[in-house]
C-alpha cells in the first residue's frame, strides 16, 4: 500500500464511520503520516462542505479551491440545527458553537479558529465530513472524486496556484 | 441582606462598571459574597439584555451585528469575539447556544458589550431608568417560566424577610 492509498482508505474509514477500520490503518502510521492525515480530514471536510454550503448559498459558498466568499447565515442555521440532531453514532455530544466556528472559519473568518483548539477543531471536522458523507447522496456515491478534490486543495495549500 | 440592599450594591456596582471606575467595582465585586453570585447572574444578564435590545432593537440585523463584533474585535481585544456574538443571538431567540457558552465567559462578554453599548458618559437617571427597565425584563422572563409570585425577591436571607 502507497502512502496515497493509505491515506485514501484512512480517509475514507474516517467519513463512513469504520473505526476498527481506522484503527488497524492508523498503526501503519510512520513519521508525518498523522499530520498528513490531519490535512486530508481538513481538505475533505471543506470539499464536502462545498456540496452543502457552497451549492446552495446565494454567494456561492467557497470555490474549488477552498477559497472563501461570504456564507448565508440563515442556511449555516438549518445545517447547525441538522447537526445537533444527529445521532451519537457520529461522535459524542460536543459544544456545537466550536463547530460553527470551524465552518465558519473554513468560510473566511478564520479569526474565529483561534478560539476552538486544535483537538476541538479536529473533532468538528470529523463530525462535518461524517454527517454529509451520510447525508449527501453525491458525495457517498463517489466518494474517490471527493478525495481527488480534496487532494488538489491540499496541492493549492502546497505550492499556492 | 434583603433584596433592597442587594439590588442597591448591584447597582451601584453596574454604575461603577459601566462609567469605567474600575478601583470602585473592584471594591463592589468585595461586598458580593459567593450567596450573591447566581442573583448577580441573573441581574448582569438581564441588564445586558437591556443594552443589546437598546442597541439592535426587536429583530437583529446580523450585519449590524458583524459590526458591533468588528468594533469589539478592534476595541476590546482579549474579549472573545465569537462568545460575545454567541451571547446576543441567544436572546434573539438562538438560545440552543447558551448552554455552548462556559459561565465564565459572561461576565467580561457582557460587561464589555454593555459598556461598549451605552459608553462611559450615561447620567445617573438614564442608568436608574436602564435598570428598572432590566428588572421588568428579568421578572417577565422569570415568571414565563416559573409561574410563581416573588420570584424576583429570590435568596433574601431569612432573618431579613
Amino acid at each position: 500500500m502507497t502512502p496515497e492509498e493509505l491515506h485514501r482508505a484512512v480517509i475514507r474509514a474516517v467519513a463512513f464511520r469504520d473505526a476498527e477500520g481506522e484503527h488497524r490503518l492508523r498503526m501503519r502510521f510512520r513519521g508525518l503520516d498523522h499530520d498528513s492525515a490531519a490535512d486530508y480530514l481538513h481538505a475533505t471536510a471543506i470539499v464536502c462542505l462545498t456540496y452543502r454550503l457552497g451549492a446552495t448559498g446565494p454567494h456561492g459558498g467557497i470555490n474549488q479551491l477552498g477559497e472563501p466568499v461570504p456564507l448565508d447565515h440563515a442556511e449555516l442555521g438549518r445545517f447547525m440545527a441538522e447537526l445537533r440532531a444527529a445521532g451519537p453514532e457520529f461522535g459524542p455530544r460536543r459544544n456545537f458553537l466550536e463547530v460553527e466556528a470551524v465552518i465558519r472559519g473554513v468560510y473566511g473568518e478564520t479569526h474565529l479558529l483561534e478560539e476552538v483548539s486544535p483537538q476541538q477543531q479536529h473533532e468538528a471536522l470529523r463530525l462535518v465530513l461524517r454527517y454529509l458523507t451520510d447525508s449527501v447522496p453525491e458525495i457517498r456515491e463517489d466518494f474517490d472524486a471527493v478525495i481527488d478534490k480534496a487532494q488538489a486543495i491540499q496541492r493549492h495549500w502546497l505550492v499556492g496556484s | 441582606m434583603n433584596y433592597t440592599e442587594r439590588s442597591r450594591l448591584f447597582r451601584e456596582h453596574a454604575t461603577a462598571m459601566l462609567r469605567g471606575d474600575r478601583a470602585e467595582s473592584q471594591r463592589m465585586e468585595r461586598l458580593i459574597y459567593p450567596d450573591h453570585y447566581g442573583a448577580h447572574q441573573l441581574f448582569i444578564q438581564t441588564l445586558f439584555i437591556a443594552c443589546i435590545i437598546d442597541h439592535f432593537g426587536e429583530t437583529l440585523d446580523r450585519a449590524e451585528l458583524d459590526r458591533f463584533i468588528a468594533r469589539l474585535r478592534s476595541e476590546r481585544p482579549g474579549v472573545s469575539p465569537l462568545k460575545t456574538e454567541a451571547l446576543v443571538r441567544v436572546f434573539y431567540g438562538e438560545t440552543h447556544l447558551y448552554t455552548d457558552i462556559p459561565q465564565v465567559d459572561h461576565w467580561p462578554c457582557m460587561w464589555t458589550a454593555a459598556q461598549m453599548i451605552l459608553g462611559p458618559n450615561r447620567s445617573d437617571a438614564e442608568l436608574s431608568e436602564l435598570y428598572e427597565h432590566a428588572e421588568a425584563t428579568g421578572r417577565e422572563m422569570l415568571s414565563g417560566v416559573f409561574a410563581a409570585g416573588g420570584l424576583f425577591g429570590f435568596r433574601d436571607d431569612e432573618e431579613a424577610q
